[in-house]
């Protein structure tokens, strides 16, 4: 508990820096093109940013996409993923529903809720890491997947699923591998885009450009805000993909 | 019902296909096992579904028929299970020592290199956490580390096998009938063993069971030319050499994410997503099409059986569960040894040898 008071003070007293929040960072973002383009349009959110008014961009997820280790919201990917947007789209804002240790099949139910109060444009899905960590059975992960998927679907709402974070340390402990493969089967085979977090940040640290070697508070923080800058810079770039794709290819 | 008759022919010479590629899969699994190899590029794994678990686990079932009839007839059915047992007991001691030196080391880490940023994925903090509760559930096979899944389901397997014996020696036909039948209320009713501290057990026993008992069933052929000979093999043949190329192109699109775009969308919706735990039919059909052809194309007198540079797989080949342990352990020194001092593709060709040159050490070591 000290601990963690101890991490949140720290984390706060680093975000409250005016060079943290800063621009320029070490970590080049650039990855094969690849690993952030998508076949699948997103016509409801080209549909959207075209009619001019404001648009919520919806992220829904565990630890990561609330900020965890970066030391708050502003820092994680979500907001940074809208503001690499804010030239091309500058109407989207973010809004994040994130908890830590929620599986796939927790977070259909938010989604449900989400889909009940408003009509969602763009969620973006963030999930995996639980269910690994726990053992859920592919299937009933690629049901609840599935599940959530069509109903935002059937509300007119396009879908984004982001698969886990990579670390060579956390392979060790975790079976990542198998529910990110399983995810992109299941993106595939419901037509949505997946965003390749896991294989990007793969790319950067078998590149040798990231390392998780920082065994400080301080340094462990500067990592991962660079982490969640270029995350959101490579999604912001699948997403303008998506658009694109959607205004070239009209129904 | 079939008439009770001898499995293992005397006369004839031990079938190295076997051990050969029982080997082969050791091998494989080891490569496969340390996570992001560039030497696993060398296994089946990436050019179709199927990978080495099913060689692994269709040859156990062959081995193990082998094995175990041989006792059953010269001792008896009483002496047959506690020779089944002892093995049991082998394997359950071997997994818990690789538990508690995978607790190690990744106790270690986590002490260290803790990162918040990684708040989800620190599972193992729950066992340091707690590990009065979590040690029962390792006991009980519930909970295990990713990766530690293949014992504890040979455990399961290979509890079952003296009725599995009995079964396929009394009506082999009807347990062949009876283990597809499982395996098919095992994805329709959702069998399957419940993990800790919650789901199931990635490896389902009583899906895979079918590859176990399949291999079994096989060996209460050898010998003697199987039902799958009598078949003219033409029509055998392509279609399995069609399922290969199939899985090769849909796996190659999984590598190269632009060839994405040649699986048309009513196809993905077909055989997306090919679930392992429950050995997906794509999985199985795809294993079956390589056994056919293998069996079709190597012969047991072919030569490269006999070669210096085979001899080694076949050594592993046949201590394979000391090989299979100690390349699990192997696995993990090498991924810790990779991550914390260097994972350059050359350091994970170079971890990659010194690990086979060590399992084929212990292989001789055994001999």
């Amino acid at each position: 508990m000290r601990r963690t008071l101890a991490v949140l003070v720290i984390a706060t007293l680093a975000a409250l820096r005016p060079a943290a929040g800063g621009d320029p960072l070490p970590l080049p973002c650039e990855a094969p093109a690849a690993l952030s383009e998508t076949e699948f349009p997103l016509r409801h959110l080209a549909a959207a940013v075209a009619s001019g008014g404001a648009v919520r961009v919806h992220f829904v997820g565990t630890a990561s996409t609330a900020g965890a280790g970066v030391g708050g919201p502003e820092g994680a990917f979500p907001a940074r993923t809208v503001a690499a947007l804010r030239e091309r789209f500058p109407t989207l804002a973010p809004s994040v529903a994130a908890e830590r240790r929620r599986t796939a099949e927790d977070m259909v139910a938010v989604i449900k809720a989400l889909a009940a109060a408003e009509r969602p444009v763009l969620v973006v899905w963030q999930t995996g890491t639980t269910d690994a960590t726990r053992n859920v059975d592919l299937e009933s992960f690629g049901e609840a997947l599935e599940h959530a998927i069509t109903l935002l679907k059937a509300r007119g709402a396009d879908v984004i699923l982001v698969d886990p974070q990579f670390s060579p340390r956390s392979e060790a402990m975790v079976g990542l591998e198998r529910y990110q493969e399983y995810m992109e089967q299941v993106a595939k085979r419901n037509g949505v885009p997946l965003f390749r977090r896991y294989d990007l940040m793969r790319h950067w640290v078998e590149s040798g450009r990231l390392h998780f070697n920082e065994t400080d508070r301080e340094g462990q923080l500067r990592v991962a805000r660079q982490v969640h800058d270029c995350i959101g810079r490579q999604l912001a770039r699948l997403i303008e993909n998506g658009v694109d794709a959607a205004l070239s290819r009209p129904r | 019902m079939e008439p009770l008759r001898p499995v293992s022919t005397p006369g004839r010479g031990r079938d190295l296909r076997l051990d050969f590629f029982r080997g082969l899969a050791l091998v494989f699994i080891f490569l496969n096992h340390i996570p992001h190899n560039v030497a696993s590029w060398l296994t089946n794994r990436n050019y179709g579904f199927s990978d080495a678990t099913e060689i692994f686990v269709f040859l156990s079932g062959y081995s193990a028929m082998l094995a175990y009839a041989a006792v059953l007839d010269r001792r008896g059915l009483v002496v047959a299970t506690i020779r089944v047992l002892r093995r049991v007991w082998q394997i359950y001691a071997t997994h818990i020592l690789l538990f508690v030196v995978y607790t190690a080391e990744i106790a270690w880490i986590a002490e260290r290199y803790m990162n918040p940023l990684f708040a989800d994925e620190m599972r193992i903090a729950e066992f340091l956490d707690r590990p009065h509760v979590v040690l029962i559930e390792v006991l009980l096979l519930k909970s295990r580390p990713a990766n530690m899944d293949v014992l504890p389901l040979y455990v399961v397997l290979l509890l079952a096998f003296p009725l599995v014996l009995v079964a396929i020696r009394r009506a082999s036909i009807a347990t062949l009938a009876a283990a597809l039948v499982l395996y098919v209320a095992a994805d329709v009713f959702r069998l399957n063993l419940s993990a800790f501290p919650s789901g199931e057990w990635f490896f389902n026993p009583f899906a895979w069971q079918l590859l176990f008992v399949l291999g079994a069933w096989c060996a209460s052929w050898h010998g003697r030319p199987g039902p799958w000979r009598r078949i003219e093999p033409d029509l055998p043949v392509a279609r399995a050499t069609g399922m290969i190329l199939f899985a090769a192109w849909i796996t190659a699109t999984w590598t190269f994410p632009h060839l994405a775009w040649t699986v048309p969308d009513w196809l993905a919706r077909v055989i997306y997503p090919i679930n392992k735990t429950n050995l997906d039919v794509l999985r199985l059909l795809h294993f079956l099409a390589i056994a056919y052809l293998v069996v079709i194309l190597v012969r047991p007198e072919a030569r490269f059986l006999r070669w210096r540079i085979t001899a080694p797989f076949i050594r592993c080949g046949q201590e394979s569960l000391a090989v299979f342990c100690a390349s699990i352990f192997l696995s993990f020194t090498a991924h810790f040894l990779l991550v914390e001092i260097d994972g350059s593709p050359l350091a994970q060709i170079g971890a990659s040898l010194a690990g086979i040159a060590i399992l084929f050490a212990l292989a001789y070591a055994l001999a």
